[in-house]
This record gives structure tokens, sequence and C-alpha cells, in this order.
């Protein structure tokens, strides 16, 4: 096998950005079913009721990482909502009405630990378990230890979670190497303006810390 | 020897692929629908099943009517309007009439007799103005029989044999479902019959159907 001049300096070149490419895909973020993470989750009809617990729906994801230095979700969101029917004095749903939090994280059996994966301020909880004991939104925001949406509007690319290598490979046939992320949303059903709404969160994995 | 001559497409083929297969993005939708609400409970916040009991209605040498009311809790996330219905007269236990007059639908009358129109998550609490039009019970009340006889009510429940409506408003609650204690109004309905000599029974009733929907 023999290599001219210029197809070594091709070689090595593309050789070079590969690794560093490697290393960029030192993480891997998937659903469940180890394929891109695009997920929706609806509330459905969110009719008021006389119920104290809210409304909730969660969506899982996959976090692999071999990055000797750990890694961050970072997030960010937009929210939408479009009304139906006049205000007429009353309120609108907004962000601020639905409860954000990470309501588990499961290691794999072939995770590094001990695991001292860290949640952002505020978003450690379940918005489901929640109660409305006034029929109103309970979330009182990530500075009261209630996350809602709007937290996370209010701070783009903030860090949701952090935590040191989760395996010593990414590899997505691995069963075992990931960390199982459950992030849980909550809505209290209310005589809000009549509107359809939809919350879009942008997640992101990248090294740590 | 092995060809070398497309090594950079290979090598270029196989990066993008990488670089396809591992995503670190991802992107989560949620959505939901808030749709119009509208509701109509008891003071308890329960069901509303009311019944006002006018008791016995024993003439007498007075022009004034019994009367008796229910509240009915509502709310609503659009601007309402509330219809009533009447069901026909249901008299149980009926003497001969000889000639005489059983009562009858128009002999009841039928009004909205107060409302409380402020709350903290009433929306527009304090300058709010319902609509009854002739459903609403003037400020002197029910009127006074003259002559001893059925006096000139406003409305009847015979005036909603067929479902008519009788209130209409704008949105009610800002927010809040049926258990916040603040974000509903308060109506009173009334019904009001002077006692009289109409052939004896042991009881009569009718049933009134409330439906609040959109404007």
């Amino acid at each position: 096998m023999v290599l001219g001049r210029s197809m070594k300096v091709v070689f090595f070149a593309a050789v070079a950005i590969m690794m560093s490419r490697g290393k960029a895909i030192a993480q891997v973020l998937t659903n469940t079913s180890n394929g891109v993470l695009s997920a929706n989750i609806p509330f459905g009809n969110l009719t008021p009721g006389t119920s104290t617990t809210p409304a909730s729906t969660q969506v899982q994801f996959r976090i692999r990482s071999n990055n000797s230095t750990g890694y961050k979700i970072l997030v960010s969101a937009v929210f939408n909502v479009t009304p139906t029917a006049l205000v007429q004095g009353g309120n609108t749903v907004s962000a601020s009405d639905i409860g954000v939090g990470i309501s588990s994280i499961i290691p794999g059996n072939a995770t590094s630990s001990p695991r001292g994966d860290t949640i952002a301020a505020g978003f450690n909880y379940d918005p489901a378990t929640v109660a409305a004991t006034n029929g109103m939104t309970p979330y009182t925001g990530a500075a009261l230890g209630l996350a809602t949406l709007a937290d996370i509007v209010a701070n783009p690319n903030m860090t949701l979670l952090s935590g040191p290598k989760v395996a010593n490979n990414q590899g997505i046939n691995n069963q075992n190497n990931f960390l199982t992320v459950t992030i849980t949303f909550g809505l209290v059903g209310q005589f809000f303006t009549p509107s359809t709404l939809s919350g879009i969160l942008n997640v992101r994995l990248v090294d740590g810390p | 020897m092995i060809s070398f001559k497309r090594l950079p497409i290979l090598l270029g083929a196989a990066m993008m692929m990488a670089s396809a297969a591992f995503a670190q993005t991802g992107t989560i939708t949620v959505n939901g629908n808030t749709p119009e609400a509208f509701s109509l409970t008891n003071p308890a916040g329960g069901a509303l099943s009311s019944t006002i009991s006018l008791g016995v209605l024993t003439p007498a040498n007075t022009g004034t009517v019994t009367s008796g009311t229910a509240t009915v809790n509502m709310r609503s996330n659009k601007a309402y309007k509330v219809t009533a219905q009447s069901s026909a007269l249901t008299i149980t236990g009926g003497g001969a009439t000889d000639g005489g007059d059983d009562i009858a639908l128009t002999d009841i009358g039928f009004a909205v007799t107060a409302m409380t129109l402020t709350g903290g998550n009433v929306a527009s609490s304090g300058s709010r103005t319902e609509s009854a039009g002739a459903f609403a019970l003037p400020g002197t009340g029910w009127p006074a029989s003259t002559d001893g006889l059925t006096p000139s009510f406003s409305r009847t429940l015979n005036d909603i044999q067929t479902a008519q409506q009788i209130l209409q408003g704008t949105r009610i609650s800002k927010k809040g479902n049926l258990m916040t204690t603040d974000n509903f109004i308060s109506v009173t309905f009334g019904v009001a019959t002077l006692p009289q000599f109409f052939t004896p029974n042991t009881n009569f009733s009718a049933v009134i159907t409330l439906t609040m929907a959109s404007q």
C-alpha cells in the first residue's frame, strides 16, 4: 500500500477532523428508542374541574456521554398561545402556569458511579404531585422551588441538568450506558381565555462541566 | 496495491454519516387546548339541583305573594347566556275542579331576584352589567295583588315553556377552576305565587332547566 505525499496530507487531515468530531460526539441524546429526541406531548383538553390534581404529561430521554469532564443539558424554550375568544378582563394561560420539573433520573447498570447529577435549582420536583388547593396554578417559579416554563423562557440555554461522565462509552447499541431522564409538565385546567397553547423545549447535550 | 484515489470522498462520507447518526439536540413540544367553559353549580360547588318549596298555599286576606329562591354560582371564560325552560305543571292529589281553576304556570312568577357580581377573580369585578331584561325583578320586588288574584308578573313559568334566554353577560371568571372561591358570580332565581282558592291539591311541581352557553 503506497500513498502519495498529497494523499497522506489528505488522509491525516481527515483523521484529525474525525478525531476532533469524535470528541464532539462524546455525548448522545436520544429518545427511549435511541432515535432522535423529537417528542410531542399533549395536555389535551384542559377543561376546568374540581380536582386538586394538575393535568400532567411527561417525556423521557436518554443521555449517553463518555466525556471525562461530564455533561450538561442546556435548555431553551418558547411559548405560544393563541386565544380563540376575547380576553374580556380575564387571564390567558401563560408559560408561568406550566410547571416543569425533572421527576426522575435513572442510571443504567453500566453507568459510572457514584453519580453526582445536579438538577437546576427549582426544577427538582414532580409537577404532577403538586396540589392546586385553590383551583389555581400552584407553581411558584424556580426561585421558590417550583419551576415553570417561564423560567426557561427567561433564561435561554440554562443548564437544566449536569453531571459527571455517564459511562465509559456512548454507543447507542448498549442498553445500560445511559441515564434515563424524565421531565414532567403540569398544568391546572382553569377558566383561562379559550385558546390553544404550545411550549417548545429545545434540549442540547454538551460537554461538562 | 490498494487505490486511495477515492479516500477523501470515503472519509468525507464517513464523517457526514457519523455526524448524522449522533444528534445532541432534541425538541420537546407540549401543547394543549383551553376550551370554552361554562359552569352552573349550587352555592356549595356541587351539581345544580335545587328545590324551591312554596309550602302550603292557604288563601288569605292579603295581596302579598308567597315566594322562594334558589341561588346558582356561575363561571365562564367567555361571554355567556343562560336559558330557562319550564316543564309542564304536574299536579298531584287534585280535588274536583267543580268549575273552578287549577293553579297554572301563568300563576307562578319567575324572575332573577338578585346577583352578586364581585370577586377577586371575577372579570370586570365591580363593573359588571348582567342583563336579565324582562326577567329581572324590579327594585320594588314582586308585584302585590290588588284584587286577590294573580298579580301582573313580568314573566311567569308559562313564558319559559319553551327555552328562553333569561340572562346574559360578559366573561365571568379570570382563571381558576370549580374549586376556586372567588371566580364566580351568584345569581338568585325566584318564583312567586299568590295563594288563592285554586282547586285543592296535595302537591304541584314544575322543573326549571337552566342552560348556560356561549353567546
